[in-house]
């Protein structure tokens, strides 16, 4: 991220529109805004954290107890019900793209000189690419954290005076927290603990849905295929038993047709058998015409209450509080013709005239009125057609009842044909009919089993049918199982590779933070031959030893804490910089409101002169006495922006001169 | 050199760990400001179903042991 330019509308302070233009050169790479105590650089800076982050970002609060943002100069010069607005615009430049920024508070002004705020500030983010065409960003909050987070933003944004945080012996929970967040490894331990939970969350879903059921129903699939085959198997061979049984007795039938003694008899059972089936055929018509007739035969049922119903619209009708069955445009058509329904006029007044009106008062709604024609009329074709269909079942079922009875006389007369040969004198023919009984017999077994085979089949068939849709939804849970497991897999094993990574990468960040601090400490303080080392321990205790080997931390001076801070914040700038190409680019700016107020000179010549070289892009609030002399000189060939800024007694407000 | 030394450290671990770990990082640095990031889950589930769903369709899924 690199800062290009600001521009302050009615905030605070500043009144009217006012710009800066930020020192972008790799060389002079130093913007210096001047300013007394009071001037406006804390507005200032407020107004570049606001317009980048609001007052708070979700649950980081960036601007507190700082007052109105609105200018009271701009409220002042407003009429009442007039729009004021309260706008900061800020363009940088981050990975190869630009982006402007905006945030705005918009109120009204009330009689009685206050503002009533028309809603929350507004934010909006636009980004321009390399080819010059500008988009609006769909998640400008989120897309600001993912440049510069808001939790990482007070290690580049901040106020000189109060940095001296990490210095303090009891540092090391922020010295930890600002590490996590500026060389990003909150966001690695997040998405572990994120996957972790996912992972978790899979396998529980995994165990609900799983339990080896597809197995079962397959298993159960085969036992039924297999039942049912058998069953036809065995069908199968009980028709084909049945076929040579048949075939049996038709030699036996032949062959008693061919005897002289047995043929009258066998041609008695011939005649008396194809009665017997012309029968059988007629009764079995005859049970599905009943059938048919019985499945249409519900308004038999509801024949009394038909008929109640006909009863009542009867009465109603006389009593006149329904229609009669003339529609009432009929009426109203008579009526304005004056003529009655026979076709003779009618006069005014007249016994026909009021009859015709009386009819018009009974009416009812036009749609009710047709309702309840039409349910007359329909009612009536109900209690006609249940007549008629009672009258045909019953004719039916007294025709059953003659068949079954004559299928019982042929019945009788095949057995007193059969007992007639079995009990002939000649043993031949009663051998003969003895065995054809015995054949007939097996038939009648053979069809029973059959019977029974068939509803085997019948009941594997559906129980087949059912599996089949239970194999079709356990097979798309187990899709579910697969895509579950794998989902597991790779959220675990994404999980562990971040707890991997994370380990070596924090302490190798650790380790290179350490060496950077030591660095730049011995850089910028004036004691270097005081203090032997910096250390940042594992637990993230940051430490100076002097040349005792001692801590000297409770030691050290307001002016070498803020040393040390700014040793360390410049040390994470440096390493959370990324390899410089146009497409990643992780430079941030440091923009430091009041960075010297404590520093004695030596410090301060020490700091202007190395931490333009440290940072990518530097910022500084300044009073004229914290940049003054020799300072200001090591400052001076690295300056690229310079603005003062004057405060105006008449109206309180700050003007930015350009120096 | 955070992001170098993050990539040299995901390089490593087999291409599609590679995609997930950096799209979730992603995701987590855009809700890194909520301390209860509301959302985040469903969008890393989204990643991992994505992810999972190619694999799935590799035809050479299952047969490494």
């Amino acid at each position: 991220m690199r800062l290009e330019q600001i521009a302050i509308e009615n905030f605070r302070q500043y009144h009217g529109r006012q710009r800066v233009k930020f020192a972008r050169d790799t060389q002079r790479n130093v913007t210096v805004i001047h300013g007394i105590n009071g001037a406006g650089k804390t507005s200032f800076f407020l107004a570049l954290n606001w317009c980048l982050y609001g007052k708070s970002v979700d649950d980081i609060k960036v601007i507190d107890n700082v007052g109105e943002l609105m200018s009271k100069e701009a409220v002042k010069q407003a009429q009442p019900n007039e729009e004021v607005r309260t706008v900061v615009d800020v363009a940088f430049s981050h990975n190869g793209g630009r982006y402007s920024v905006r945030r705005e508070l918009r109120g009204v002004k009330q009689v009685d000189g206050t503002v009533r705020l028309t809603g929350p500030d507004t934010f909006e983010m636009m980004l321009t690419h390399s080819d010059g065409r500008a988009k609006p960003v769909s998640n400008p909050i989120g897309t600001m954290n993912a440049i510069l987070a808001a939790n990482a933003r007070e290690y580049f944004l901040f106020d000189g005076e109060k940095i001296d945080t990490f210095a303090k012996p009891e540092s090391a929970s922020q010295v930890k927290q600002a590490v996590y967040s500026v060389l990003k490894i909150e966001r690695l331990e997040r998405a572990q603990r994120h996957l972790d939970g996912l992972a978790s969350d899979y396998r529980k879903q995994l165990k609900q849905i799983s339990g080896g059921e597809l197995r079962n129903l397959v298993e159960r699939q085969e036992a039924a295929q297999k039942a049912r085959e058998s069953a036809e198997k065995r069908k199968s061979e009980k028709a084909q038993e049945i076929e040579s049984a048949n075939r049996k007795i038709d030699e036996i039938e032949e062959r008693l047709r061919s005897s002289q003694n047995a043929r009258s008899l066998q041609q008695r059972r011939d005649e008396l058998q194809r009665d017997l089936e012309q029968r059988r055929q007629d009764l079995e018509d005859l049970v599905n015409r009943v059938a048919t007739l019985a499945s249409t035969a519900h308004s038999l049922f509801a024949k009394p209450a038909i008929d109640r119903a006909l009863e009542v619209l009867d009465e109603k009708r006389k009593r006149g509080e329904i229609p009669s069955g003339i529609r009432e445009q009929f009426v109203k058509d008579l009526l304005e013709q004056m003529t009655c329904i026979c076709g003779r006029p009618v006069t005014d007044g007249s016994p026909e005239h009021s009859r015709l009106l009386s009819l018009l008062q009974t009416r009812l709604a036009g749609s009710t009125e047709d309702d309840i024609l039409n349910t007359n009329a329909l009612l009536r074709t109900f209690t006609f057609s249940s007549a008629d269909r009672t009258q045909e079942i019953e004719a039916a079922l007294r025709r059953r009842a003659s068949l079954i009875d004559a299928i019982k006389e042929v019945d009788a007369a095949l057995d007193d044909v059969g007992r007639q040969l079995k009990d002939s004198p000649l043993e031949e023919i009663s051998k003969l009919e003895q065995k054809r009984e015995e054949y007939q017999e097996d038939i009648n077994d053979a069809m029973m089993d059959i019977g029974g085979l068939s509803n085997q089949i019948e009941e594997r068939t559906r129980e087949l049918r059912q599996l089949e849709k239970d194999i079709a939804h356990a097979n798309k849970e187990l899709n579910q199982q697969r895509l579950l497991a794998t989902k597991a897999e790779l959220a675990q094993r994404a999980a562990d590779a971040i707890a991997d990574m994370r380990s070596i990468y924090a302490d190798n960040m650790r380790q290179q933070l350490e060496m950077k601090t030591r660095e730049i400490f011995k850089q910028l303080i004036w004691k270097g031959s005081h203090f032997q080392d910096v250390q940042l321990s594992p637990e993230f205790h940051l430490e100076v030893i002097d040349r005792y080997g001692l801590s000297a931390k409770p030691e050290l001076s307001a002016g070498e804490r803020q040393v040390l801070s700014l040793s360390f914040i410049a040390a994470m700038s440096e390493i959370s910089k990324g390899d410089r190409t146009a497409e990643n680019d992780d430079e941030m700016p440091l923009v430091i409101d009041t960075p010297f107020g404590r520093l004695s000179s030596h410090h301060r010549n020490a700091i202007t002169t190395h931490l333009p070289d440290l940072a990518d892009q530097l910022v500084l609030f300044v009073t004229d006495e914290e940049l003054r002399e020799d300072a200001y000189e090591n400052l001076k060939p690295r300056i690229g922006a310079e603005y003062r800024l004057e405060f105006e007694r008449l109206t309180s407000c700050t003007i930015i001169q350009e120096v | 050199m955070v992001r170098e030394r993050l990539r040299a450290l995901l390089q490593s671990y087999d291409p599609t760990l590679q995609q997930i770990v950096g799209e979730v990082i992603e995701l987590e640095q855009v809700y890194i400001s909520m301390s209860k990031p509301r959302g985040v889950k469903q969008d890393i589930d989204a990643v991992i179903e994505k992810y999972a769903q190619e694999e799935l369709k590799n035809p050479a899924y299952g047969l490494e042991d």
